[in-house]
Parts: C-alpha cells; structure tokens; sequence
C-alpha cells in the first residue's frame, strides 16, 4: 500500500478549499496534510510541512499567490500547481507568469460556461497533481534575487554576470536557432534568449508545451523581457531573422524549406505533448541540415530527444541542459541517452554557446 | 446535483452539505464588496469583479448554476468596463435570498 502524498491547500475560498480536498483524497492517494488561507500563511505551512506539493490560488489577501509561488520556490522549492480562476479568458498572462516563477503547472477552476463535469474536473485535478507532485523542484533564482533586493526579470541586462563560454567552434551559415522546452520551460527560455543580442543574424524558433491559448501570452511576457521581438508563428509565414518565434499551441510547426517558411500541421496520431518538439525539430533537420542549432532545455518526458538525433545525424550542432539547472531533467536526459546532445551545458551557459556557434562573442551579449 | 458524480466519498450528504456551508461562509465575505461597489461612487470596481469571478467559481461548485452565470455576466461587465449596476444589484439580492 503506498503513503498518500501530503499536499497542502492555498485559497481563500472555503468551497475551493473543500473542493479540493474533496478531489485530491477521494482515490486515497493524497492526503491534504493543512489549510492556508493567504500567501503568508502558505510560505509558514510549507516550510514547516514540507508536502510533497502545493495546490495554489492566486487571488490572495495579505501576499499574492504570485508572491507566495516565488517565496516559497526560493525558500522550501516545492511543486506548485496553480489552481485559480484568474489564468484563463482575459488573464492568461498570468498563467506564463507562474510558470516563470517556478509553479510547474496551470489549471483553471471550473467555471459555469465550460462542457466538463464537476467530476470530470475532479478527475483532472488528481491527474495534474499526480504529475505535479512526482516533479523534482529546484531553488527557484526570481525569489532568490528578490530577496537580495533584485528582481530578475527587471535587473539591467548590463549588471549580470556572464558565464565563460562554452566548449564550442563557430559554425558557418548557421540561419537558424531552435529551443524546444516544457516543464520549467519559460523560466529557462527567458534566462537563454535574454543574452541574445537585438542585432542577432539568425531566427530564433521556440517550442514550448503549452496548453491551448496560453502561447500568446508567453510571446508577450518574453517580448517585454528580451531584446529580440518575439512573435507567435503561423502557416506561410517565414522565420525572421532576429526575431524569436513561437510555435502556437494546437499542432505541430514544421520548417519546410531553407528559406524558413513554416507551415503548422495537426498533431500526429497518439501525440501527447502539442506543440510537438520533435516534429519541429525533424523537420529543421530535413530543411537546413548543418545550417541549425537545435537545443533541448527542462521538461518532462522524451519530447525532443528523436528530433535533435534527427539534426545531430543531419550534421546540426545540438545542446541539452544539464540536469543541475533542469526543473525537470526528463527531456534533457532522453535527449543525451539518444545520443542526440553533443554539449550538455547548465543553463545560464547556453546563450554564450549559441552566441559561438554562430560566431558572436559571447561577453557582447544582449544590447 | 453535480457533485454526486465525484465518486464513492463525494456522495455523502455531509459533503454536499459542507461545500453549502462553505459557500455561505464566502458570502458573509465577498457579498459586502460587491454591496460596496454598488454603493460608492468611485467603488474599488477590480475587487468588485475579483469578488464576482471568485463567486462565480463557488456558485458552480456547489451547483448554483444560475448564480454562477449571473455572476460571470457582472465579471464581464466590470472586465470591458460596461454598465454593470442592474445585474449587480440582480447579484446581490440573489445571493441575499440564497440559503442552505
């Protein structure tokens, strides 16, 4: 017989609250181990508590959810799942700004205008726990920073410190960068694309599994952060140099051609993570050969591991993030068992390493 | 109702009847901040919406589905900045005549 694992509610609401509980024990794998009511009491009960994972709501008296995500990924790193009414409709933003703050998943409440069931909705939630709870938390930098008086996402680009560069040699013709990442996704594209110059001669593709409707929001979180502008793609269209794009949610963004036009195309049969890493990257693979870089960061599962063996074969440099700097070292570690990562490399050093590879010097930066 | 669904636990009476409670314990909370809105000229409108999102969630929790669709139509209106005081004030005394 397996212990439940211990969780610990965060809303104000005492329906959400019962609700939950409700929910979380009724297949007596969890157990709701204690109650907070506000982020302050959330920061204390975790620390003192230590569960296994955190359900949190966002719209919190005395200390946001938002605020209590980065304490308390800073202080007791903890799986978060947030479980709010606010990260859908006209709040997704809010949804990508939890998931930089280092909650590794977003579900919305059930609401009156929606098809599923209350039980469906149960079900659900005990699915996404179970997936929540088994993920391996690191000390999350944002509340680290803050605490030292220095939020991360506004510190004067000029002011950090640079990694030395990586063990790579330049590559010519190098048109295109692509990134697949998932859990712990958003937090590590920032910290690689923010050191990546506004004058950049390459196009940058970013896949990040993402629920549908939420990669918009992502594309306007990090547009306000980086130098480079970033955009969500569309079929037709071509990679620009110079600007990041984002795969949308709902199919798979294929590269077709060595001028970058792109196409999106449904998901393949039995495909569980949208947008899908490795039909992106098998098709930068099959259209550029040599001429891409293709990087797998922190996520869940093997998504991207096939992709990159495509490009690695196909001549392309390819980098893996190292499991110290990984929410969840799953696609990284696929990706190196595949023999598909030529450097493994902590996260803060991968920037430096696509500025070599194309032949910039890493110390210049972002502008 | 709808939480006879959620499986052998979720169908007791107690639990039915203790989200009922919980509502109503949410509602000594967030009724007066809608009341308040109404009230005042220049009311805190984003509590007042924050307050008719939350309620919104709870009504369909414990199957208020009536209530819940009232109270998303005040959460829109205050979202676009539409007149929101008829279906307010419709929120509020629906929510003063609910009981166990």
């Amino acid at each position: 017989v397996s212990v439940p694992l211990a969780v610990v509610l965060v809303d104000d609401s005492p329906v959400q609250r019962r609700f939950a509980r409700a929910a979380l024990e009724a297949e007596n794998d969890f157990e709701v181990v204690g109650e907070a009511r506000n982020g302050k009491e959330a920061v204390a009960l975790v620390s003192r508590l230590r569960p296994a994972a955190v359900l949190m709501d966002l719209d919190l008296p005395q200390m946001s959810g938002m605020a209590a995500i980065e304490e308390i990924m800073a202080s007791t790193p903890t799986p978060i799942l947030v479980f709010s009414a606010f990260v859908d409709g006209a709040d997704r933003a809010n949804a990508v700004a939890c998931l930089a703050a280092g909650a590794v998943d977003v579900l919305a409440k059930p609401g009156p205008y929606e098809q599923a069931t209350l039980a469906e909705h149960a079900e659900v939630l005990r699915r996404r726990m179970r997936v929540a709870a088994r993920i391996r938390v690191i000390t999350h930098p944002r509340g680290r920073l803050r605490s030292k008086g220095l939020s991360q996402a506004t510190e004067p680009v000029s002011t950090r410190s640079r990694p030395a560069a990586a063990p790579v040699e330049a590559r010519h013709d190098v048109k295109l960068l692509v990134i697949g990442a998932s859990t712990g996704g958003p937090q590590a594209l920032l910290t690689v694309l923010r050191e990546l110059p506004a004058d950049l001669e390459q196009a940058v593709l970013v896949v990040q599994h993402m629920a549908e409707g939420f990669v918009p929001g992502l594309a306007t979180w990090l547009d306000e952060l980086i130098a480079l502008p970033v955009t969500v793609g569309g079929s037709g269209q071509r990679l620009r140099p110079g600007t990041v794009t984002l795969a949308p949610s709902g199919g798979n963004l294929l590269v077709v051609d060595a001028r970058l036009r792109v196409l999106c195309t449904p998901p393949e049969a039995g495909q569980f993570h949208v947008p899908g890493i490795d039909a992106t990257l098998r098709s930068v693979a099959e259209s550029l050969g040599p001429a891409a870089v293709g990087v797998v960061l922190t996520g869940m599962g093997r998504d991207g591991a096939l992709g990159l063996r495509a490009m690695r074969d196909r001549g392309a440099a390819t980098l893996g993030q190292d499991e110290a700097t990984s929410a969840v070292y799953g696609m990284p570690q696929a990706a190196l068992a595949a023999g598909a990562v030529e450097v493994q490399l902590p996260v803060e050093a991968i920037a430096p390493a696509l500025l070599a590879l194309v032949g910039r010097d890493p110390a210049a930066g972002a502008a | 109702m709808a939480v006879d669904t959620w499986g052998a636990r979720a169908l007791s009476p107690e639990l039915v009847l203790s989200l009922r409670q919980a509502f109503a314990r949410e509602l000594e909370e967030r009724l007066p901040v809608l009341e308040d809105a109404l009230a005042a000229p220049k009311a805190d409108l984003a509590a007042a919406r924050r307050a008719a999102h939350a309620l919104g969630s709870s009504a369909y929790v414990v199957d208020e589905p009536d209530l819940a669709v009232l109270a998303r139509d005040v959460e829109a209106r205050l979202e676009e900045g539409r007149s929101w005081q008829v279906q307010g004030h419709e929120l509020v005394a629906a929510l003063s005549r609910w009981t166990l």
